[in-house]
């Protein structure tokens, strides 16, 4: 087991992550390491399912994005989650093919926005919070009331 | 069948986690005193401490371990200001509802708001126990209701 999959592992056994789970905000789902797939439970009740590549964790924040198991590629349009314009600034589909949230959190979407430490501090990650601090954002994203449901 | 008790403490984001087989408060209580000091144990969004013959619903429990019982909670909005004590088990997400209320803020019409701690950027998770964000003996907290960033650039 490589060094970032332990740190990881130990992660997903803290109080922090359990503590969602038994709020059933959210879920883990499965493991292919780096890549990880978690259920978000978003506030009509869908779950959505999150698929995170943490090479690196936790020094490197991950990145990733919603994920249909069923076909293991990124949702349909019609299975895609819509909101109000704070909610589509970041589940925005179009933003490297649906792979990536655009949010400073992620690792990709951080890449080249150099003046988002400064625009977003609280959304900057922090490797001593850990992977509660991504899926945390994405719950609450996903139980605002900028969240509209789904399109289809 | 156990039970998993989940327990946040006054001036502090850390969580405990822990299995027991059966609910013994009065040793719990006892157990956390010695661990963080002397404190009362609050259930998860009530007013009162526990009582050892509280009635739970059945899952987990949600507890806080305190020494302040009350937290002098301001939240400070487009230039008005909510001011309550609440209970240190209370979580961010029922003072932002109420919050929210008593500062006439619509759902309907408004963006997502964030509870913002004053002099920060941070803004913690809804889960959060108001108590845990509280340094004793201060037993307070000043937010700012912040919009929700519209991520750009």
């Amino acid at each position: 087991m490589t060094p970032d999959q332990a740190i990881w592992e130990r992660d997903i056994g803290a109080a922090s992550f359990l503590e969602g789970v038994a709020r059933n905000r959210w879920s883990i789902v499965s493991l292919d390491w780096p890549f990880a797939l978690f259920g978000i439970t978003a506030r009509d009740g869908r779950i959505f399912y999150l698929r995170l590549n943490f090479a690196g964790y936790p020094a490197a924040p991950p990145t990733g994005g919603l994920w249909d198991p069923e076909t293991e590629t990124v949702p349909a349009l019609n299975q895609w989650p819509t909101g109000d314009a704070v909610f589509v600034s970041v589940f925005n589909r179009g933003w490297q093919n649906g792979l990536a949230l655009y949010m400073p959190l992620d690792r990709v979407s951080l890449n080249g926005h150099h003046d988002w430490p400064t625009q977003y501090p609280h959304l900057m990650w922090q490797p001593d919070r850990g992977l509660v601090q991504y899926i945390s954002e994405v719950h609450r994203l996903l139980n605002a009331r900028g969240y509209h449901g789904i399109t289809g | 069948m156990s039970i998993d008790i989940f327990i946040k403490r006054g001036g502090c984001l850390d969580v405990v986690h822990r299995k027991v087989n059966k609910l013994d408060f009065k040793k719990l209580k006892q157990e956390l005193d010695t661990e963080f000091g002397p404190g009362e144990l609050f259930v998860e969004d009530q007013d009162d401490p526990v009582t050892h013959d509280h009635q739970f619903k059945p899952g987990s429990i949600f507890l806080h371990h305190s020494c302040c019982k009350r937290i002098d909670l301001i939240v400070r909005y487009a230039g008005k200001t909510y001011e309550h004590r609440f209970a240190p088990s209370v979580t961010l997400k029922k003072v932002k509802r109420r919050a929210e209320k008593k500062l006439n803020i619509d759902p309907a019409d408004s963006v997502e708001l964030s509870l913002q701690i004053a002099d920060s950027s941070d803004r913690p998770d809804e889960a959060t126990h108001v108590g845990s964000l509280a340094n004793p003996p201060t037993c307070s907290v000043i937010f700012d209701l912040v919009p929700s960033d519209r991520i750009n650039g």
